[in-house]
């Protein structure tokens, strides 16, 4: 409100332009119209006329320049309305802005003389107290204005908002609390509302201590509730609730919140349960992390895990110390680049049916050198993990150290074929290779059964440790009679048989069998005691077509049984079958 | 020279009469707020809620053709409009012609004074416009512009009556039929020309007589046409009319 400068310009104006003839009027505008709040002199114009707007924008521009004598000015500037109710013909106007929100105009015209007025001059009086009740009116729209707004803002509000008169007087109770409490909205008698608050605490399941507290507050005008909660089982619901006394001019009481927050409630709790799970569900794989790096680190096996090209990106212990060598780093070495050395074309086949997704793991028996000497004979199997989309993400390699088995396999496996006495093979040995000769198409297949002569006697006289050195010469000497000829096999005991390829009948192999007799002929030398000598009967036999390997050495021994019967130390070819 | 057409009319009702004098002036016609070709935005329920809110925009044209002691012509309702311009500000117009125009419609009977319509009829017409405008304004027309043996005039008249819009047509007649500018009469000095015909059945000659009579400087044609719009049925008298009138100022 900047009056004081309008005002001084007005009563100058008056005094200094004005002679009777003039007059002055105090002006209300809005958008429907400009309402006359008062005037002097008193009899030119009636209090309380409306004229409908006229050009608003173009007033500001009239106040600018001051009074208008111009009669089409006059015409844009005053209603036709204002001027028929003024008695006498306007001959000039000059409208004041009063308020700064444009809504209180002062009007000073002047008209042609006449003897109606009196003539008095406007007082400074007169003017200050038409402006007050102008400023009056202004402020009382702007109390109303203020009251309807507040009168929106509480009607959109979703809390309950409840006021109290600590004077007992009535309260106030908007939208929210009317519904909450079942209360008309505005004011209310101060009973009813302390009944509905009442109420709603009993049926709030918290109310026995609320309602201790609550009996506390109000013994102290000046006590504040801050978020109370009450819970309501019925509907359910939860409200939040505060109190506070609230001193303001010519106000004392208590405002009551009441804020709906059975949602917001829900939402915490929802929150905190999943918080919960989630932290469980870390523990969780925190403790299975942990059981996988234990087994990862104490595990024989070795592991490694390795990107789709194989560049290995960490190992377990047992893979360092498996593959690791020496000044290299095993992080970063090429697990692929491993295996090629040794070619190893089974598992590149593997790999690549694994990284063209047609396998998901496989498993190879793989070569690989270790250090440049070492040789290892690894149990490789490879697995990949995969993104969603397919692509191999990376690849876990498992290697088994399998060379000392292998080489236990190949002992054993040597063992089960061989006697262990003499290091020859056993009979299942030979007649395993006697049937693979029978079925190929090489030249026919002769045996020479050979049963020592006078073997038992040095067992039975000397031991069989005796016994057994026996044998074991005989062996070699077979082995070195026969050279690169054929197999020298024992059938046990005391029984050999030699296998050779041979392609001129049985009379063929006899060369053969004198070589055998003169080289067991030698007397034979034991660790302990006196030398003995021993002999041999050889039968010979060479396989007709469609014989077996069994009936073959059977027809053998049949011709050894004769060399025997024909006097030992000699060697017979059997007859064909 | 400015013509302002009477309501439920447009500024081409104008044209041969304007057409007439703009061998002599410059003539200015125009559509009434909410009327014909205006911008409905110009029309406003609380400044037309009144004839002073149409004469407001007379006084406000004028201004801005930079029009100062036209002759002015107007029918029924602007009639009174210009005379109000004029009595606000007695430069604007140097003559000004009426035609079938009235400065109240209801009967006064403590003064005698003959307006046509009873209150009570009046009230029931406006009645009948709210409820509904386009049954009423068919009834209207043939009534206002009689000459039943030239139907063509009411056909024009009920079609222009019927592009008004409702809201508009009422506030319009309700701002004619309700208001009462006596009192402003005396303060027109302008010389005036007031045409009426003898069986108007919107205002009686007694209501013509009584704007002569109180107009300080005015005299009274009785035009030989029947019906409200004697300057659509009968240009060419009314068109003498005016020459007359203007010859002898």
């Amino acid at each position: 409100m900047s009056r004081a400068d309008p005002l001084a310009q007005a009563l100058a104006s008056t005094a200094a332009m004005c002679d009777a003839d003039a007059a002055v009027a105090w002006l209300a505008q809005d958008q429907s119209g400009v309402e006359v709040t008062a005037v002097h002199p008193p009899t030119l114009m009636s209090v309380g006329a409306v004229w409908p707007v006229i050009d608003a924008s173009g007033v500001d521009d009239a106040i600018r320049q001051g009074p208008h004598t111009d009669p089409a000015e006059l015409s844009r500037l005053l209603p036709i309305s204002f001027r028929l109710s003024a008695p006498h013909p306007v001959t000039a106007a000059w409208p004041v802005r009063l308020t700064d929100d444009g809504s209180g105009l002062m009007l000073i015209w002047w008209h042609e003389p006449s003897a109606d007025t009196s003539g008095a001059p406007v007082s400074r009086e007169q003017l200050a107290i038409a402006a007050e009740q102008l400023e009056l009116r202004a402020l009382r729209r702007r109390v109303h204005q203020e009251a309807a707004r507040l009168d929106a803002v509480n009607a959109l509000l979703h809390q309950a908002l409840v006021f109290t008169d600590d004077s007992g007087g009535p309260g106030q109770v908007n939208a929210a609390a009317a519904r909450l409490l079942g209360l008309p909205v505005g004011q209310v008698p101060f009973e009813r509302i302390g009944r509905a608050l009442a109420s709603l605490r009993d049926r709030s399941t918290e109310a026995d201590s609320i309602a201790a507290r609550a009996r506390q507050i109000l013994k102290d005008p000046a006590g504040r509730i801050e978020d109370w909660y009450w819970h309501f089982e019925e509907d359910p619901t939860d409200l939040r609730v505060s109190s506070a006394p609230i001193t303001a001019e010519g106000v004392s009481g208590r405002l009551w919140v009441f804020d709906d927050v059975s949602m917001h409630l829900r939402l915490v709790r929802q929150a905190k349960a999943a918080q919960a799970a989630a932290e469980s569900a870390r523990a969780e794989l925190a403790r299975s992390e942990e059981r996988f790096r234990v087994a990862m680190e104490s595990s024989a096996v070795g592991v490694a895990l390795a990107r789709p090209d194989g560049t290995i990106m960490t190992a377990n212990p047992a893979w360092r110390a498996l593959l690791g060598q020496p000044g290299a780093e095993v992080v970063g070495s090429n697990w692929f680049d491993l295996v090629a050395q040794w070619g190893n074309d089974d598992e590149a086949s593997l790999r690549n049916s694994l990284l063209a997704g047609k396998v998901d793991s496989y498993r190879a028996d793989v070569v690989v050198t270790v250090d440049g000497r070492q040789t290892l004979h690894l149990d490789a199997s490879v697995a990949a993990s995969r993104t969603a989309q397919g692509a191999v993400s990376s690849l876990v390699i498992q290697v088994n150290d399998v060379t000392t088995v292998r080489a236990q396999f190949h002992e054993a496996k040597h063992l089960a074929g061989h006697d262990s006495l003499t290091g020859l093979p056993n009979r299942s040995t030979l007649l395993a290779r006697l049937a693979a000769a029978s079925a190929d198409d090489g030249p026919p297949v002769g045996v020479l059964f050979c049963d020592l002569d006078g073997f038992k006697a040095v067992n039975d006289t000397l031991g069989h440790a005796a016994g057994d050195e026996v044998l074991a010469v005989v062996a070699r000497r077979l082995e070195a009679a026969v050279g690169s000829a054929g197999i020298v096999a024992r059938l046990g005991g005391d029984e050999f048989v030699v296998m050779c390829r041979h392609g001129a009948g049985s009379d063929g192999l006899l060369p053969l069998g004198e070589r055998i007799l003169a080289a067991v002929a030698h007397p034979i030398d034991l660790t302990d005691g006196a030398p003995v000598t021993i002999g041999v009967s050889i039968g010979v036999a060479v396989r007709t077509s469609g014989e077996t390997p069994a009936d073959l050495l059977a027809r053998a021994d049949a011709g050894a049984y004769a060399a025997k019967r024909a006097g030992r130390n000699r060697v017979v070819a059997a007859p064909p079958p | 020279m400015v013509f302002g057409h009477g309501l439920g009319g447009n500024q081409g009702q104008w044209d041969p009469i304007a057409a007439h004098f703009a061998e002599q002036f410059r003539v200015v016609t125009f559509d009434l707020a909410g009327c014909g070709d205006s911008d409905p935005a110009l029309w406003s329920p609380v400044r037309h809620q009144s004839i002073l809110g149409y004469a407001d925009d007379l006084a406000v044209l004028c201004a801005e053709l930079d029009i100062r002691g036209a002759h002015f012509v107007g029918h029924s309702m602007a009639g009174m409009a210009g005379l109000l311009s004029a009595a606000a500000d007695p430069g604007l117009f140097s003559s000004l012609v009426l035609i079938c125009a009235s400065a109240r419609y209801i009967d006064e009977p403590e003064s005698g004074y003959q307006g046509g319509f009873s209150a009570q009829e009046v009230d029931s017409l406006l009645e009948a416009i709210e409820s509904d405008f386009s049954l009423w304004a068919a009834g209207f027309a043939p009534l206002a512009m009689q000459n039943a043996d030239r139907p063509e005039f009411a056909t024009q008249f009920a079609v222009s009556l019927a592009q008004y819009r409702p809201d508009i047509g009422l506030s319009g007649f309700r701002a004619a039929f309700t208001s009462d500018f006596r009192s402003v009469l005396p303060r027109v000095h302008t010389p005036t020309l007031v045409i009426q015909t003898p069986d108007d059945p919107a205002v009686p000659l007694a209501a013509a007589e009584y704007l002569v009579e109180h107009l300080p400087d005015a005299r009274l044609e009785i035009l030989p046409a029947e019906g409200h719009f004697p300057h659509v049925v009968a240009p060419q008298r009314v068109e003498a009319a005016i020459s007359r009138f203007l010859d002898s100022l």
